[in-house]
């Protein structure tokens, strides 16, 4: 089995977070307000 | 032992299949064998795994010692998201007026943005504010807060002073502020504005496409063109470091225009600007929009997919951002393009989690974007001449989540889909528990068919 993503969402979800992304969103924004999160990017 | 059924399989062209668990949000390939297993087809769960593929299942969230168990999961995930939720910030949204410098032919908002329409006056900015903070202050005291300018169009010479006087009230908060604008005049109003007011940091501009495209669709109130003033102003807002995101509604009229777009924006460096981001969102039909035209999510992301494909072009990452249905498994598959930042969609959108507060010029407060302007029946409260927050209509917003929808309860792919938009279950059905499920999960496959045509070739 190969597994393309390690962390699953519960274990995503309470994690400490770093980096300054913050909490992962439990929604996106509504579609008229959509932010990306990091634009920097 | 109880296998989940919170999970789809999509066959690989090497024998494989690509799984999808929606309950932990797994994404795993695995060998047919095991996709058969999961399903018990013609018996194959009377072999018995190797323990250690066993153990990797139940860590992976497809095997539970029960279904209690796995509701249990279920409960789990929803409450932490819940509980995430309420840290998240809350969005004041101020709409200076609901009228509107351009005349675009599906607006969700209608007639509203095409009549004179006042603007909000000082006293009612102040008692927005008020609002805010008590909002802030009673619901959210451990949530940050941002502000967003809305419409109508809120960057007009006409609001410039009432956006001042919100800016001069977000700055001393202080707010966050970002604006949704039409692109007309945003440069010269915020240029306007004195150096002690709240820096407007981020505006979403919609281009429909190039010039020919974008102008018979968001034309001036004359009939006029808009496209060159507002790519104009798009470039001037970039060079003073305002980051911009570029929206592009798209129908059948202008979806197959969309590859063209995109060499514009490369031609004039907006991609390769980290300042310019850019999302597609198809036209949605509440208020007199060409019907014929709308295309379902997946029809949209199916006409996306074949019309770069016939042009022999990538598809950028970016260009499926809009639909959210995708976020979490665009995020794993296609690990290099930004990451819109997503768990799984318990609820739909803020809307839904009462952290969306939307002040229109008539005093009233609206909990979503799309109700704003609809006048008493789908707001939540007031603001002038005194605040009020309607508690019934504040809990029918909050409580409508994948688990309290009886169809979503059954869904399995609810986690990705939030229950759908709570305002066009509402217009549909006037009532919030029923889904909007807009070809969500038909959507999905599409995403993943596709996916699996360019990275692993045609299964």
């Amino acid at each position: 089995m190969l597994s393309l993503n390690k962390q699953l969402w519960l274990a995503e979800i309470r994690a400490p977070k770093t980096g300054g992304r913050g909490a992962p969103r439990a929604s996106l924004p509504c579609c008229i307000t959509i932010r990306i999160e990091n634009p920097e990017k | 032992m109880h296998v989940t059924t919170y999970c789809k399989g999509y066959p690989l062209p090497d024998g494989q299949v690509l799984v999808l668990n929606t309950l932990s949000g797994a994404l795993d390939i695995v060998r047919d064998e095991v996709w058969a297993w999961l399903r018990d087809a013609e018996g194959a769960r009377a072999t018995a795994l190797a323990p250690e593929l066993a153990a990797a299942l139940r860590e992976r969230g497809y095997v539970f010692d029960s279904p209690e168990a796995e509701q249990q999961q279920l409960d789990a995930l929803a409450a932490a998201c819940f509980d995430a939720q309420r840290r998240e910030p809350v969005q004041f949204v101020v709409c200076p007026t609901f009228a509107c410098n351009m005349t675009c032919r599906y607006c969700f908002e209608g007639p509203l943005t095409q009549q004179p329409g006042r603007v909000m006056e000082d006293a009612e900015v102040a008692l927005a504010f008020q609002a805010m903070d008590r909002i802030q202050r009673e619901l959210y005291p451990d949530s940050p807060a941002a502000l967003l300018l809305f419409g109508g169009e809120p960057l007009m010479a006409s609001t410039r002073r009432c956006v001042e006087l919100v800016l001069r009230e977000a700055a001393r908060r202080p707010l966050s502020v970002n604006a949704a604008t039409n692109g007309l005049e945003a440069a010269e109003v915020l240029a306007a504005l004195p150096e002690d007011v709240a820096r407007v940091h981020h505006v979403q501009i919609t281009v429909d496409g190039v010039e020919e495209v974008h102008d018979r669709r968001r034309a001036l109130r004359d009939g006029a063109g808009s496209f060159d003033r507002i790519v104009h102003g798009i470039g001037v807002l970039l060079q003073r470091g305002v980051a911009v995101t570029v929206r592009v509604n798209v129908d059948s009229d202008n979806i197959e225009a969309l590859p063209e777009l995109i060499e514009y924006m490369e031609d004039r460096g907006w991609l390769g600007n980290p300042k310019l981001s850019c999302y597609v969102f198809p036209v949605t039909g509440r208020a007199g929009a060409e019907r014929a035209r709308l295309l379902s999510e997946d029809e949209a992301i199916a006409a996306l997919q074949r019309v770069f494909r016939s042009e022999g072009k990538e598809m950028p990452a970016f260009v499926l951002h809009g639909f959210k249905v995708l976020a979490h498994v665009a995020n794993v598959l296609e690990p290099d393009g930004v990451q819109v930042q997503t768990g799984p969609l318990m609820r739909y959108c803020e809307a839904t989690a009462l952290k969306y507060f939307a002040f229109g010029p008539d005093g009233l407060i609206y909990p979503c974007g799309q109700t704003i302007g609809r006048g008493e029946a789908y707001a939540i409260g007031t603001y002038a001449p005194e605040f009020s927050l309607w508690r019934d209509r504040c809990q029918a917003w909050s409580g409508r989540h994948v688990r309290s929808i009886e169809k979503c309860r059954t869904c399995r792919i609810a986690t990705l889909c939030g229950g759908g938009c709570a305002m066009e279950a509402f217009t549909r059905a006037r009532s919030f528990d029923t889904p909007n499920c807009h070809q969500a999960e038909a959507a999905i496959d599409r995403y993943i068919t596709g996916w699996i045509e360019r990275v692993h070739g045609t299964v």
